[in-house]
């Protein structure tokens, strides 16, 4: 096995949500595994679909799942949304804040009611 | 007329506003940072809304975001407790514009008297005495500067205009002294501060800290309800308050407070107030004024049998006072001790998770506190975590209950200046009262508080 292999691998699982490569060649073996110290949380990383998390209120104000100027709903429960993607808004006197998802996920609760007075940093969607 | 208070503050203050509404049958609303999401308060409140991260500046200290959580919880009144933007006349000013009503007086009497010169040259003129000084840069002419010395009195202090922090004053004790030190002083204030201008001041040795409480209402009353004696003070932190005040003339006390009451007409006041004073040698000298409830007000409370803070309130919804200057009688002697989450040697702040906490109780004995076994003390805050209080027909007996209290309470998990305020009850120069504002440093110099010797 060359060298530049095992480097190539190294990178990968050093950029990546791996936490740990198996590589065979021929006969030769080569497990790479994180040193749990090094990468808190790489677990959870590595497979985002099976953890619950919740999308919080980015300040205080009225929850508004639709844009004023559309009626419809950001987003349903069931629905596949990707990072950065917009899930409602929180209505701040004449400003409308965006709820956006921090990562990739599906949908599984929306927490609050159109209209409700949420709190800064209170969780108003479910993803999983 | 209101009926929904917006608690614009955190602790034991929250707490106690808390109560003070509950009480007048007021529904309450706590804000708070996300860090403080646990205070007792925003437990106990009708209504509680997170309104920023930790640090107050996006949090308590932001004026857009009080006013924003007044519209959206239908609060048509705004508390500010102490500290904070308590005193910051245009957060006053911009409730009144909201429409709100300000717990507190108006904006413009906060104004006036934020204003260190303006609210000087007011009490002066509304005959409340002063630092007697120059009152101006002093001129080059050697026999007036000399003159208007010996008018002030010496010791004097001189002082460049631009200075400040402790830096570019002299002490004159004679006047053989007085042209040497206006010259040098000019000459450091010129280089230092880029400003010549000095001016001079009587200087107190040992002054101690004499604060009178006021209330007043928009029907034209106003009352003084006595003096406290809050000269335990370290690094201008006050450690222990008490009244009345140990030695003083009861009679310089009733003008005193006389005088007060008509400077709080001049300037329009309205509600609960402070004048704070230094006094030496049986003269009052006006430093400045609060305006706004203070840390210390329980310490009037228990002897005047007077809340406060319902009162405060009660006249921020239009009603007059609920009662007279000759109402207003003294009963027996209070203290207070803080209780703060710091270093009692180092003073530094101590964060932390209160494992365990059981208040004192028994005749006499008041605490005020958010704490509760779980809480975790947030590092963003004042230290402040308890006050505890303890009343007694003699100052004697109010000691002593304190030294039952301060035994008795159970507070594990945090350091606090609890084991300093035990010492502090056997100290001699606080058991015979009249100790200066300078008392607890020069306690603190000498080490005494790293416990090398026992007191009394």
């Amino acid at each position: 096995m060359k060298l530049e292999v095992i480097e190539a691998l190294a990178q990968q699982l050093q950029s990546g949500p791996l936490s740990e490569i198996a590589h065979v060649e021929g006969r030769v073996r080569v497990v790479l595994r994180r040193k749990s110290g090094l990468a808190p949380g790489a677990a959870n990383v590595a497979r985002p679909e099976q953890t619950e998390r919740v999308v919080k209120a980015p300040t205080f104000g009225l929850f508004r799942p639709a844009h004023p100027l559309r009626r419809v709903a950001e987003v349903a429960v069931g629905d596949q949304v990707g990072a950065h993607c917009i899930l409602g808004f929180v209505e701040a006197d004449s400003t409308l804040l965006a709820i956006t998802a921090e990562s990739a996920g599906t949908v599984s609760m929306v927490l609050c009611k159109e209209g409700e007075l949420v709190g800064y940093g209170q969780p108003v969607f479910r993803l999983t | 007329m209101f009926d929904t208070v917006l608690i614009a503050n955190r602790g034991e203050i929250a707490l106690r506003i808390l109560r003070a509404c509950r009480d007048l049958g007021l529904r309450t609303v706590a804000v708070h940072s996300d860090v403080d999401a646990n205070l007792r308060h925003v437990q106990l409140a009708d209504q509680a809304l997170c309104i920023g991260p930790g640090p107050a500046a996006d949090s308590y200290l932001d004026p857009a975001r009080l006013l924003r959580a007044a519209r959206l919880t239908g609060a048509q009144a705004i508390h500010p407790g102490y500290g904070f933007l308590s005193e910051n006349a245009d957060f006053a000013a911009a409730v009144e514009a909201a429409g709100l009503t300000f717990i507190g007086p108006p904006s413009q009497a906060i104004r006036v008297m934020g204003d260190k010169v303006a609210a000087k040259a007011t009490m002066r003129a509304a005959g409340v005495p002063c630092v007697p000084g120059s009152d101006g840069a002093l001129g080059h002419d050697r026999a007036e500067v000399h003159e208007q010395a010996r008018r002030v009195g010496y010791p004097v202090i001189v002082k460049a205009a631009g200075g400040g922090g402790g830096r570019g004053m002299r002490v004159v004790r004679d006047a053989a002294e007085l042209d040497d030190a206006v010259a040098v002083t000019r000459a450091e204030a010129a280089r230092a501060f880029h400003n010549a201008e000095v001016y001079l001041e009587r200087f107190l040795e040992h002054p101690r800290h004499i604060e009178m409480q006021v209330m007043a209402d928009r029907h034209g009353h106003v009352v003084w309800l006595g003096e406290r004696d809050c000269s335990m003070q370290r690094r201008h932190q006050k450690m222990i308050e008490e009244a009345p005040a140990p030695g003083l003339d009861r009679d310089d006390v009733a003008r005193l407070g006389a005088l007060c009451a008509a400077a709080c007409r001049v300037i329009g006041y309205v509600g609960a107030g402070t004048f704070e004073f230094l006094y030496e040698n049986g003269s009052f000298y006006f430093i400045e004024m609060n305006t706004r409830v203070q840390v210390e007000h329980p310490v009037t409370e228990l002897v005047t049998g007077i809340d406060i803070l319902r009162e405060q309130i009660r006249v921020a919804q239009g009603h007059p006072l609920s009662f007279a200057q000759s109402d207003v009688t003294l009963n027996g002697h209070a203290i207070e001790c803080r209780i703060n989450a710091e270093d009692p040697t180092s003073f530094l702040p101590t964060p932390g998770d209160v494992a365990a906490w059981v208040s004192p109780g028994g005749p006499g004995i008041r605490v005020e506190s958010h704490l509760y076994p779980g809480y975790a003390v947030p590092p963003h805050y004042d230290s402040l975590v308890a006050k505890i209080l303890a009343h007694a027909p003699t100052r004697d007996l109010a000691i002593r209950r304190m030294q039952g209290a301060l035994a008795e309470t159970t507070l594990a998990g945090l350091t606090t200046t609890l084991p300093l305020q035990q010492r502090l009850m056997r100290e001699v120069g606080f058991r015979a009262g009249g100790f200066d504002i300078h008392h607890l440093e020069r306690l603190i110099q000498d080490g005494w508080h790293q416990g090398a010797q026992d007191e009394a």
